[in-house]
């Protein structure tokens, strides 16, 4: 049984993407030692993150430290697909829509928020960045739907 | 030039109307930000980079420094008043300074804390002037492998000195110069790691990187948790601010002491301004006649530490103007800020770019001066602010960061990249990977593989030249040792653990 399972996985996780990299940087050329190739550091770098990984997840292995780890993923998606969202939307729907949008979904990162209280607050800030960022700095983006 | 020369020419830049306005705004901003806990000042400073880039480079680095010791500052505010560190360099302000508060001294700690911040950051900023020449030109005289070995200095030392694990901390940053390496290679012409993408030939942006990491991944994690009841103290009855002769004479001593530590400790990579006044908070207590005093609202408790951070805050500027290397994130923020504006940090800067290398050094002192003449008759709309539950602020922290990326280059693209690097962070962050050596190692990765390379074309592909070169070996030997001896300690604690579970 791991004990210290969040070290195992962060150790894991930089194994991971130390043996990705490595095998990516394959393809780029190493070049001579006097012209490294631009393969060549990525290279080192990989090789050297996997080495740290691997001595992470063993000293983790050996930790009788219990350690577990537990994502918010309400907070978590719910943040994500709203700045998603506002990047789909900023060219077509334009900036006050997708501020509005940004901030009533935002608000559902939490349960129990009043909705009202959500819609007041999205069409304050709304306002307020439209008015500084597209009125006064000159943002260049479209303030309302274009369709 | 000599000194005072250089100073004149310092406050000649930095008391330029327009100078002074946004010196004004970045202190005041600041102060705003460093009052609210749960937003920091790396976040904020990612959220008005993109203003800064129609700025000139001087004004924009006067802007951000303002944030930045205006944050200290602000952060003490909310420590005194409510007991909650709005930064991370607060922590042990709000043991005494909220006692303080509570027996009805609120003003007099937030007094304390400003007079203190003021004489150390007049101090800090003298240092600099004293300092930056000589380590400048020192610096100069640096070839390619001096500089690699350096750098490889520079990063150990900035995650040896920081908490938490010593090998997460070193992977974090070998993944930050990995994510360096994104984008077209400037010496072959090679794309590496874009994955086709177009967007990301030129890199991944820095603003991206770090708004993801500090801004959107703090608000996911401030999210898991309810807010915080906030119950606000009263500032007192008394109704000028002033410091009773009792008073001043047990705080001076313990500012100056916490000025001297905070200096010392901020010229550290990884030290910055929380070393500081930790240490200056366990000197207070070892060598006041009457220990017991601390924890219950003890005046220099509150001195040495606030004097110290600030200290501290100004000191960490100088590796980042002299040597071009980022000892905490908020330096990164700035090297990033440098670079955008075309400018190549290092030892050049001060030669190339006077103007704004003592324009800014005297806008600190000046930005000091205004926190002291302006915040404390701002006290009482700092406490209002407090009063914003975070529920309503995190959706316009969202919103600032989305809008934010988005202008860096008028490109949605920026926005998901920051997604990604929220989570990411968000991630990292549940992991226990402290994500400010990633940012370190991001923003120095470029500049190691470019002297690497460049070392070994003098040498003629000879891997011992960083051996050879005496100075660079004295490089490569101080970080070999301060590895060997966090290491040592460390090995020798959890060995010691391991036997005690065996023995039971």
């Amino acid at each position: 049984m791991i004990a210290n399972k969040r070290d195992v996985l962060a150790g894991l996780m930089f194994v991971g993407i130390g043996v990705f990299v490595f095998i990516f940087a394959q393809d780029y050329g190493i070049g001579t030692a006097a012209h490294l190739g631009p393969g060549v550091f990525p290279m080192l770098l990989s090789a050297l993150l996997t080495l740290l990984g691997l001595a992470i997840t063993v000293v983790a292995l050996r930790d009788h430290t219990r350690t577990h780890v537990t994502l918010s993923w309400r907070p978590l998606l719910v943040i994500s697909a709203a700045l998603l969202l506002f990047g789909f939307g900023l060219d077509s729907l334009g900036l006050f829509m997708v501020v509005a949008l940004l901030v009533v979904i935002s608000r559902f990162a939490r349960a129990g928020e009043n909705i009202i209280e959500s819609v007041i607050l999205a069409l304050v800030v709304a306002a307020v960045a439209s008015l500084v960022f597209v009125v006064a700095l000159g943002l260049p983006v479209p303030l309302w739907p274009t369709f | 030039m000599s000194f005072l020369d250089n100073l004149s020419l310092g406050f000649s830049v930095a008391l330029s109307l327009h100078n002074l306005a946004y010196c004004f705004l970045g202190t005041l901003l600041g102060t705003a930000i460093g009052v609210l806990p749960g937003l920091g000042p790396v976040a904020t400073i990612s959220m008005l980079l993109p203003i800064t880039f129609g700025l000139d480079p001087t004004t924009a680095l006067i802007l951000l420094a303002g944030i930045y010791y205006g944050a200290q500052y602000g952060g003490s505010t909310t420590a005194i008043l409510v007991n909650l560190p709005g930064e991370t360099s607060s922590v042990v302000t709000a043991i005494d300074g909220y006692q303080m508060a509570r027996q009805g001294r609120a003003r007099e700690a937030l007094m304390v804390a400003a007079l203190g911040s003021f004489f150390a950051g007049t101090v800090g900023t003298l240092l600099i002037a004293a300092f930056a020449p000589g380590l400048s030109e020192l610096a100069l005289g640096f070839g390619a492998p001096e500089y690699f070995s350096l750098m490889v200095l520079g990063l150990i030392a900035a995650v040896v000195l920081a908490h938490g694990s010593l090998l997460k901390a070193i992977a974090m940053v070998v993944l930050g110069l990995v994510l360096g390496l994104v984008g077209t290679d400037v010496n072959s012409g090679a794309l590496r790691f874009t994955f086709g993408l177009p967007d990301l030939f030129d890199g991944i942006d820095f603003v991206a990187v770090a708004m993801g990491l500090f801004g959107i991944a703090e608000v996911i994690s401030n999210l898991e948790r309810a807010d915080a009841a906030r119950g606000t103290v009263s500032l007192g009855k008394t109704g000028g601010f002033f410091l009773s002769r009792a008073d001043f004479r047990a705080a001076w001593p313990a500012a100056v002491r916490g000025t001297g530590i905070g200096a010392i400790l901020g010229i550290l990579p990884g030290g910055g301004a929380i070393l500081g006044s930790f240490a200056s908070y366990m000197l207070e207590k070892r060598i006041a006649r009457d220990p017991s005093r601390f924890g219950k609202g003890a005046i220099e408790g509150v001195a040495g530490p606030e004097s110290a951070n600030n200290a501290g805050a100004q000191t960490s500027f100088i590796p980042m103007l002299t040597l071009g290397l980022p000892s905490n994130a908020v330096m990164a923020m700035m090297i990033g800020a440098l670079i955008i504006h075309n400018i190549q940090p290092g030892p050049q800067v001060m030669t190339s770019n006077p103007t704004l290398f003592w324009g800014l050094i005297a806008s600190m002192w000046i930005g000091n001066a205004l926190l002291v003449i302006l915040n404390l008759p701002l006290i009482g709309v700092w406490v209002s602010m407090l009063k914003i539950p975070y529920r309503m602020l995190y959706p316009a922290i969202l919103v600032l960061c989305a809008i934010g990326v988005y202008s860096v280059s008028n490109s949605t693209a920026l926005i998901y990249v920051m997604t990604i690097f929220g989570i990411a962070g968000y991630v990292l962050m549940k992991l226990q990977c402290e994500p400010a050596p990633l940012l370190l190692g991001f923003v120095l990765g470029p500049m190691m593989e470019e002297n690497l390379r460049r070392a070994l074309t003098m040498s003629q592909g000879n891997a011992a030249v960083f051996f050879t070169q005496p100075v660079s070996l004295i490089l490569l030997l101080v970080a070999a040792a301060l590895l060997v001896v966090m290491a040592v300690p460390r090995a020798a604690k959890v060995r010691g653990e391991a036997f005690e579970e065996e023995a039971s």
